[in-house]
Formats: C-alpha cells, structure tokens, sequence
C-alpha cells in the first residue's frame, strides 16, 4: 500500500492508451509512459517516429492544428489534461515547451522574460526584476546580457536566443519542462552549455526532451523511451537501456543500424 | 562563360530597373515644368486662398478647400477603415476555423474587385435617401463619400493585414501560447507586434488608396467646391 503511493507519487505525468491522427494518419499508437519527477526523459527515435508529436500533445500545443485528433488521455497531477474543464493557460503555466527553433518575442531581452510573468498577473516591478534575473541566471545567459538587457532579442545569436527562451520558460516557475530538440540548431558550445542547464535545472524541474542526437540523450538522460513509427518500443533506465536492450528494433538504432 | 551570362543577365536587370526609375523621374519633371507658367500666374494664392473661380474675370485659384476637404476625407476614412480592417484581420488570423476563414477570404476578394462606380451607385440609390431621411442636407455628402470609401478599401485593408499577420513564424505563435498566453494576448501583442512593419504597411496602401480614389468621392459627395467641415453638408 506504501509502495503503491510512493510510485504514483513518483510519477508525474502519466500517458494512457494514448492515440493521436493526423487527418487520416495514425501517428501515434497506443502509447503508455509514466514520467518521473525531477527526472531527465529522453524521447528517442528516428524522424517521424511521433516523438515531437508526443511531447507537443503533452503541452496540448497541437490543438492549434485543425486536423489533429486524439483518444486516450494524459494525467497530469492526477488531472486529465484534455478534460473540457482544463483552464489551458494555467496549465500551460505548469508544463511549459521549448520548440527547436528559439523564437524570441519581438522585444528587449528583458520583456521577453518578463512578459510571461505579467500575463500571469504579475504588476510588482522590483519582483519582475529580481525573477528577470534570476531566471537569466539560471539559463546561464545573465552574464552576457546584464549589461544590455534592454536591447532587443534578435539581436542575441541563436545560442544565446535558446537560453533565453528557456529562461522565459523557467520564470513562469513551471513544475514540468518539455523540449522539443532544443540543440539542433546549435553549435557544440552552445549544446553544451545547454545541456549543462539542463542537468541543473532537474533539481527543481521535471524535464522532458525529444532529442534526435542519441549521444546527447545519453548523456544527460535519466530515462530513455524509444519510439518507431508511432509506437513506444522500449523505455527504462538510460544505464540499462544502453547496455541490454530487450528490443531488436533499440538496438538496431542504437547501434545505428536504423535511423 | 559564365561569368559573361551574369554579367549580361546583371545589366539587362539593372537596366529594367533603371528605365523605370528614369521615366518616373522625366514624368515628375515634366509636371513641375509645365507647371510652372501657371504657378507663376497665380503665385503662392494657390495654397492660401479658399477661392476657386477658375471661370470669373478675374480668376481666383485657390485649391486650400479641396486640399483641406481631401485631407480630412482621408483621415475620416482611414480612422474607420484601419481599426475596423484590423479587427476583421485579427479575426481571420486567430478566431476563424477553416471553414470561416475560406468563405471570409472569398467574400473579400469579391468585394475588392467591385468597380467603384458600381459601390457610387450603390451609395446613391441606398444610403442617400436614408441620409436624407436623418436629416442631411443634400443628398451628396463628405459623409457618405467616407462610407464609400470604408466599403471600397476596407476588404483590401483586412486581406493585407492578414497576410501581414500570417506570413509570421507560426513557432512564435506556438511559443507565446506555449508559455499560457491567452489567444488575444498572443495575437495582439505578439504576433501583431512582430508583424508590425507588414501591418504599416497595409496602413499607408489603405490611405493611398483612399487618397487617389476619385470616382465614389466624386458620386457621393458631389462635384461643389466648399467647405465641407460639418460631415453632413454637401
């Protein structure tokens, strides 16, 4: 009885018979994952595997697509994310995403962060300020802006444009992040930098990365989850996974065979 | 070889161009030049007088009425098109399902390839009348000029804004919604933002528009040159 609610404790958001259409297309089949708290996930997979389309259903940021439908549900906090009565932009506040391209907002560095804070009703200035920068220096960003916060974001170079988005992400202090490839774009400098983040940020965030860089998600992640073609394969520990894959299909690309 | 394709293909560009530019220049000189007899006849009365009595001896030409009579046409105008286009492009953006949005985008087009004379007639026959009826005192008024003109630009307003709106990254959209921004929010104060130059854009090809159209202008308010400043008198 003990163990049962340590475990579900344990879990923080939880995937149930999940499926999901584009149009006609299946792209997601049956998928079942508990996601740890303040743990890194990493989803893998080859291209189109729906990993992305997992993870943007989680922020329920696909609802903008018209086409896009689901069965199943994803519980978050002992909540039905897809539930009618679900207030989506306190939810959203919770679960923040990270795309793979940094878009900054068209406004100084520091309205960026700040604007999150504000449509969540915050009016205290010297509180947006101290959270500005808190959040610039968890993001590992405030040293190479601090001194030129109000010029504007497109300014930044895509690696500094990335952390900065990540620190409008953090400053809504969400319980969860999801990051949809967020080096991809990146040179190995800015990756890094990224990924030591990262393994920061876990002490107080849930993390929950697709990733189509397979090193990377080795080397950061707690738990792996392999998808192919629409349908969880294998998940588990990133030690266990990496050494003994139970799957054909895990070790074929892990071994780089598909992919 | 290929060297001397682009240099060809460079010149040929250039050339296009620059013919364009030279006979807009020579257009723009001409005027100035044949003008310049008449400005010297009327001398700087052609910008401080309200008269105009081309045909009285002697002539009177002053053209401050229609200056003044153009320019607050123009703004009147702009002041109900730009938001009203705005909103209707806001609308197609952001609110509209597909559905909605396709017979939107139809309707507009149509309605922006209606000739203006017709949208004159239209103005002439229905509103005038009812005008009339709310107590105008002509049936030709700087009132219903700006009617007509609200209807004749505002479907091409709406559809440059939209696309003004829509040619943004829709990951900005996706990023701005992804952090709990509402709808609105993200639409007004992101995306229209971010769109703004496009936006601009829209504003002054509207009041170009409005400025150069001549034809429901000069149905709808009539051919007499007074000042119009009470919206309702002719």
């Amino acid at each position: 009885m003990q163990n049962d609610v340590i475990i579900k404790n344990d879990v923080i958001i939880r995937v149930n018979n999940f499926n999901a259409w584009y149009g006609e297309k299946q792209v997601l089949k049956n998928i079942n994952i508990d996601f740890k708290r303040n743990k890194i996930s990493a989803i893998i997979g080859p291209s189109g595997c729906g990993k992305s389309t997992l993870l943007r259903s989680i922020n329920r940021i696909n609802d903008e697509i018209t086409s896009y439908k689901i069965s199943g549900e994803i519980i978050f906090e002992n909540e039905n994310i897809y539930d009618k009565e679900l207030d989506l932009t306190i939810y959203r506040k919770r679960v923040g995403m990270v795309f793979q391209k940094p878009v900054p907002f068209p406004m100084s560095v520091y309205e960026n962060v700040a604007f999150g804070l504000r449509i969540h009703g915050m009016k205290n200035k010297i509180k947006i300020d101290n959270i500005v920068e808190k959040s610039l220096k968890q993001a590992a960003l405030w040293d190479e802006v601090k001194d030129e916060l109000h010029k504007s974001a497109y300014e930044l170079s895509g690696g500094q444009q990335q952390r900065l988005v990540i620190a409008r992400a953090i400053a809504v202090d969400p319980e969860v992040i999801l990051l949809d490839e967020p080096t991809s774009a990146l040179d190995p400098i800015a990756t890094q930098r990224i990924e030591r983040l990262l393994e920061e940020l876990v002490e107080n965030y849930t993390i929950i990365i697709v990733t189509h860089n397979l090193p990377q998600a080795i080397r950061i992640s707690d738990y792996i989850y392999f998808m192919y073609q629409g349908e969880l394969i294998e998940s588990g520990l990133t030690s266990e996974i990496i050494k003994s894959p139970k799957n054909q299909l895990t070790e074929d690309y892990l071994n780089g065979r598909i992919g | 070889m290929r060297e001397l394709k682009n240099t060809i293909n460079t010149f040929i560009i250039k050339s296009v161009a620059l013919s364009g530019i030279i006979a807009l220049i020579l257009i723009f000189g001409f005027v100035i030049r044949e003008s310049i007899p008449a400005l010297r006849e009327v001398g700087m009365e052609i910008f401080t007088s309200f008269d105009w009595f081309p045909t009285y001896d002697p002539p009177a030409y002053g053209i401050l009425t229609m200056l003044i009579n153009s320019i607050l046409l123009t703004i009147f105008s702009s002041l109900i098109v730009i938001p009203l286009g705005y909103i209707i492009a806001f609308f197609m953006y952001d609110y509209a399902g597909n559905f909605e949005k396709k017979m939107m985008k139809g309707a507009i087009d149509l309605l922006s390839g209606v000739p203006s004379v017709i949208i004159g007639m239209f103005l002439i026959i229905y509103i005038s009348p009812w005008m009339l009826e709310i107590g105008a005192w002509s049936s030709e008024n700087i009132l219903l000029a700006s009617i007509g003109l609200t209807i004749l630009s505002l479907p091409y307003t709406a559809s440059l804004m939209e696309e003004a709106m829509s040619s943004i990254d829709k990951n900005l959209k996706e990023g701005a919604l992804a952090l709990g921004t509402t709808r609105f929010t993200t639409g007004f104060k992101i995306v229209s933002r971010a769109a703004l130059s496009g936006i601009f854009n829209a504003i002054i090809l509207t009041v170009n528009r409005i400025i150069g159209e001549t034809m429901v202008v000069l149905m709808a308010a009539g051919g007499q040159i007074c000042f119009l400043f009470p919206f309702l008198i002719p």
